[in-house]
């Protein structure tokens, strides 16, 4: 009786995940095919272009702009990550005078749709000379009031305020108790947000378009869109070029996903 | 406790460093591009300019022509995709930051971006350009709404009919261009002959793709602008409407979505017959979706003559600090018979200019296979252009577009909406973002 | 001794959350400011600039019934996805942080990897289902007799609208179970092992253990989800902006898919209008609707809190 459940249970989750998969699975294989052909029939199969298409976004200064996506993506989730997780910390287990007033501002900021922020953005980047560089896309991290919400939520409800109390009594810092007994709590939500900050930052699309006017400093998707013409759009070139872009989102998901997600909290417990 | 301290300085020093590493790389490369722009006072120094663009091929190759004339102007291209050009050439102007030296305008928001008010009159002084060199039909396709001539062409852009040969035969009896342009003198002939197609064909072939498909040829016909100033005129949309109202009555069209999965597979298929095609569509357009196929294909004069599709113009942006090598570059390459000969030498492209057009036998392309033998070249420039006329661009153009491909979709599904209820549903969505337009 | 000690634990917050207000008030104050101001403007690009007061929001709120069309969309999508989104979410995160489950780590990115895929990619493949005369879905359906004549899924408002729930169904699943997964993974294991030793079901343990301690990542997913709801807007436009499958309806069929913040794109970013005033307004007034949604959720949230 216990198999049975254990294991429909399995096979339901499986083809829960395999439908989930395909739509992903489809977007790997599109980027073999010759871009017209993807109309012709549902792309299932791989194809046969899949060395043209990796010429054509090899011919539009692919490995640059990777590279360029690539350290603004790190910086950017370092930055996030790390703002995030000192500010939502404060939020979460400290009393101090102003707290329900930041916090609550926090929260409203994220209310605002920012996306017409970004010609003011833009004008104080011009006043700072920091337009034609990466910086405008990093600097963003800095103000992830998502983020600030998340680990304030997160930490609020998975960090035992006995652990840190104790922490104090052993004579540590504030800091050491952050780094020393607080980290280790907060490492899968740091990963998660890491994740999402990653993505969101690979994918940013507009602000690299504003922002930047060098060709050599273009991201990964500006880079991609240029493969395009007026007249013709190469899906599959494009497909494949974003595709590996999400290649260091896979490998950290796959490396990350396990030490990070349970491995480090239980020994935290422990320890 | 002192290590955990130390751990932290750490982290907070690796941190301060790689802002400080983002933000000292920025400033290196800035001042390099301070200086970029200074030179450039005298004719003869180095001058180096910056173009946004997208066609970075026919650039590259055309630059090189240009050169050879003018070594010392060198340009920095920046490619710009044209379904984002506009959005970041209007947050540059918000923001107050700069614009390259060299604009484009792509035909579907050219309008637009002549109204932006960035843009160099080069009629007037200091350029005087004659705008009688160019061909008849071009100057709307050029002005603002002021009467400034704000932009020369890349191309001309000829729009014609592509047509399958094979089905041609098949239900009119020849594929011969020439023939088929006198079977369908105007639009009425052709949709008489279309429901004989669908009849014969059992409702599997049908004249166009799509209502998208003939509002394309349709709308660019004629010389009656839309918009005029603030003002709609009502009544030449209501025709337009009216006439695609019967195509899709008598099923002259298959419903496909034009730009859709199944109409662009269809070029390689037998239910559609004829697509408006443009000078670029043998090369972007109908090769790679139908690639597998040789000498299938046909282009002819529509009915009622040709129509501007497509194209891109170049000017000069208002506040740079190099027009002269602006327009030395803009008159040389897009203004001068020398120019237009290395246009056509590089693309194929074909300059507008009449004194271009005089002798037009050294504009055949030779016989292409995969047109089934027929001279593109020649045929553009002797049968297309000489029918063209255009209409005033406005800024409103590009909004007029979306307004009609919303309620083309709606007529095309429901039978029973009609050219009236389309019209007001187009006033409608028009209005919703510019309450200034008065409709006529 | 006492003293130092209080200096000590007050100056820490502080320190701790400077970074994050400093640089706000050096990089994102002046923007929302900035376009609070815009709004209160006749602002284009054609050259008008001129101060206007409250016009924009007179209106949206009054004349104006795109806005509140779209508007009403981004409720009825948000009621058609948040709870179907929390409950599967919750249950599949559950199921594959279960004991039942070994390679945890396929599960989990084969559900993320809706998130990854990239839209241009996504555009494509649900033209290719959804189209008209050639989609893969009308064939099927037409071909074992279910419909006799092709329905235009993308044409008409209702399945219009229920295929952009289904997107950002597909989409966000991944994504509130990564958030689940974490949320489970600080809960101590041994939590779980003493109620099953105390011989609770599977379904006690849900309801009883894993539910409650979910409630933080709920309430933050359920208020950022608000947030994101009512700012929705990258689905609708990959559906129907023509640049992954033909031809664009700005709005979709009937302005079925509107929403607020397309419709702020619409005004300022993607026509010819370039209307950064009204455009300004529209955010701003969406705003009001999320500000005041976000507080209704958090209030019934902690009056949960206090019935418990």
């Amino acid at each position: 009786m216990k198999g049975l459940i254990k294991w429909s249970s399995i096979s339901l989750l499986s083809i829960f995940c395999l439908i989930f998969l395909f739509p992903f699975y489809m977007m790997i294989v599109m980027g073999t095919y010759y871009s017209e052909d993807l109309f012709r029939e549902l792309p299932i199969l791989p194809s046969n272009y899949l060395l043209e298409n990796l010429k054509t976004i090899m011919s539009a200064n692919f490995l640059l702009n990777y590279w360029n996506s690539f350290y603004v993506a790190v910086l950017f989730t370092v930055l996030s990550v790390g703002v995030a997780g000192l500010t939502g910390y404060a939020f979460a287990k400290f009393e101090f005078k102003g707290r329900n007033v930041l916090y609550g501002f926090i929260l409203a900021t994220m209310m605002i749709p920012g996306q017409l922020g970004l010609i003011a953005y833009v004008m104080e980047m011009k006043w700072f000379h920091l337009n034609n560089t990466h910086a405008p896309l990093i600097l963003a991290a800095l103000n992830n009031a998502f983020g600030v919400f998340f680990m304030a939520q997160f930490i609020r409800s998975s960090v035992p305020t006995e652990v840190i109390e104790s922490g104090r009594i052993d004579g540590c810092s504030e800091p050491g108790v952050l780094i020393r007994i607080v980290l280790p709590f907060m490492l899968p939500a740091m990963s998660t947000l890491g994740l999402i900050s990653f993505l969101g930052s690979w994918n940013n699309y507009l602000l690299p378009l504003v922002t930047i006017n060098k060709p050599e400093l273009y991201t990964l998707p500006l880079g991609i869109a240029n493969l395009s013409t007026v007249f013709r759009t190469d899906y599959s070139a494009s497909i494949l070029g974003l595709t590996l872009g999400t290649l260091p989102l896979i490998i950290l998901f796959l490396f990350g996903s396990k030490t990070l997600v349970q491995g480090l909290t239980g020994g935290a417990v422990k320890g | 406790m002192k290590r955990t301290g130390r751990k932290v300085g750490t982290w907070v020093a690796c941190l301060a460093l790689s802002l400080m590493v983002v933000i000292a790389g920025c400033g290196s490369n800035d001042a390099n591009h301070g200086t970029a722009s200074e030179n450039g006072k005298n004719q003869d120094a180095p001058v180096k300019l910056t173009a946004w663009g997208w066609d970075k091929a026919w650039f590259d190759a055309s630059l090189v022509e240009f050169n050879k004339v003018h070594p010392n102007i060198s340009i920095d291209f920046v490619e710009v995709s044209a379904g984002d050009y506009l959005k970041k050439v209007q947050t540059s102007i918000a923001s107050g930051s700069e614009l390259p030296d060299i604009l484009w305008a792509e035909e579907a928001f050219r309008g637009a971006m002549y109204e932006l008010n960035v843009l160099e009159d080069i009629s007037s002084e200091p350029y005087n350009f004659d705008s009688s060199k160019l061909l008849d039909f071009e100057l709307p396709l050029l002005t603002n709404s002021k009467g400034e001539l704000v932009g020369l062409e890349q191309s001309g852009s000829p729009g014609a009919l592509a047509y399958k040969r094979d089905l041609a035969k098949q239900f009119f009896g020849t594929d011969d261009p020439q023939e088929l342009a006198a079977l369908f003198p105007d639009w009425n002939a052709f949709i008489e002959k279309g429901k004989e197609v669908v009849q014969e064909s059992g409702g599997k072939t049908y004249m166009l793709g799509s209502l998208m498909d003939a509002y394309t040829i349709l709308s660019k016909q004629g010389t009656t602008a839309v918009v005029d100033g603030t003002t709609v005129n009502r009544e030449v949309v209501l025709e337009l409407f009216k006439r695609l109202q019967v195509m899709r009555d008598s099923q002259t069209e298959g419903k496909l979505g034009m730009w859709s999965p199944t109409w662009n597979a269809s070029y390689s298929q037998d239910n559609v017959i004829f697509y408006p095609a443009a000078n670029w569509s043998p090369q972007f357009v109908i090769k790679p979706n139908d690639k597998s196929s040789n000498g299938r294909w046909g282009l002819m004069v529509p009915p009622e003559g040709g129509y501007p599709y497509g194209g891109t113009t170049i000017g000069i942006w208002k506040d740079s600090k190099n027009k002269d090598a602006a327009w030395t570059y803009m008159n040389w390459l897009l203004a001068s018979d020398e120019g237009a000969e290395a246009n056509f030498k590089v693309s194929n492209y074909i300059l507008p200019l009449k004194s271009f057009f005089e002798d037009t036998s050294k504009l055949s392309s030779g016989p292409d296979e995969f047109f089934g033998g027929q001279d593109l070249g020649s045929f553009w420039v002797e049968e297309v252009f000489p029918s063209m006329k255009a209409k005033q661009v406005t800024k409103y153009d590009q909004d007029i577009y979306s307004a009609s491909e919303l309620v083309l979709e709606t007529m095309a599904q429901d039978p029973n909406f009609n050219a009236e209820e389309a019209l007001m549903r187009w006033e409608k969505q028009l209005k919703k973002n510019h309450s200034e337009l008065i409709f006529k | 001794m006492k003293a130092s000690g209080m200096s000590r634990k007050n100056k820490w917050p502080y320190l701790f959350i400077a970074p994050y207000f400093v640089s706000y008030a050096v990089l994102s104050l002046f923007p929302i400011v900035f376009t609070f101001y815009m709004s209160l403007t006749d602002w284009d690009l054609y050259g008008n600039r001129n101060f206007i007061g409250l016009e924009n929001y007179k209106q949206l709120f009054f004349h104006d019934s795109y806005f509140w069309k779209s508007l009403l969309n981004v409720f009825l999508f948000l009621l058609g996805y948040l709870p179907a989104l929390v409950i599967v979410g919750m249950l599949l995160a559950s199921v594959i942080e279960s004991k039942l489950i070994r390679r945890k780590t396929f599960f989990r990115l084969s559900v993320f990897s809706a998130y990854m895929t990239t839209p241009v990619a996504v555009g494509i493949i649900f033209a290719l289902f959804f189209d008209w005369q050639g989609g893969i879905l009308n064939q099927l359906f037409v071909e074992i007799g279910l419909l006799t004549e092709k329905i235009n899924w993308l044409g008409s408002a209702d399945s219009a609208r229920w295929i952009v729930i289904t997107m950002v169904f597909w989409k966000n699943l991944g994504y509130f179970v990564m958030f689940y997964t974490a949320g489970m993974a600080s809960v101590d294991r041994s939590i779980y092992e003493a109620a099953i030793i105390d011989g609770a079901s599977a379904k006690d343990v849900f309801f009883r253990i894993t539910m409650p301690l979910l409630k933080p990542i709920n309430l933050f997913l359920i208020i950022t989800s608000i947030i994101s709801g009512l700012q929705l807007v990258e689905e609708p436009m990959l559906l129907f902006s023509g640049w992954a499958s033909g031809s664009s309806m700005v709005g979709g069929p009937d302005g079925s898919t509107f929403t607020p913040i397309w419709y702020m794109f619409d005004a300022s970013f993607d026509s010819s209008a370039f209307k950064y005033g009204k455009g300004a307004a529209i955010a701003y007034s969406t705003f009001l609707f999320i500000a005041l949604f976000s507080v209704i959720s958090i209030k019934w949230f902690n009056k949960e809190d206090k019935g418990r």
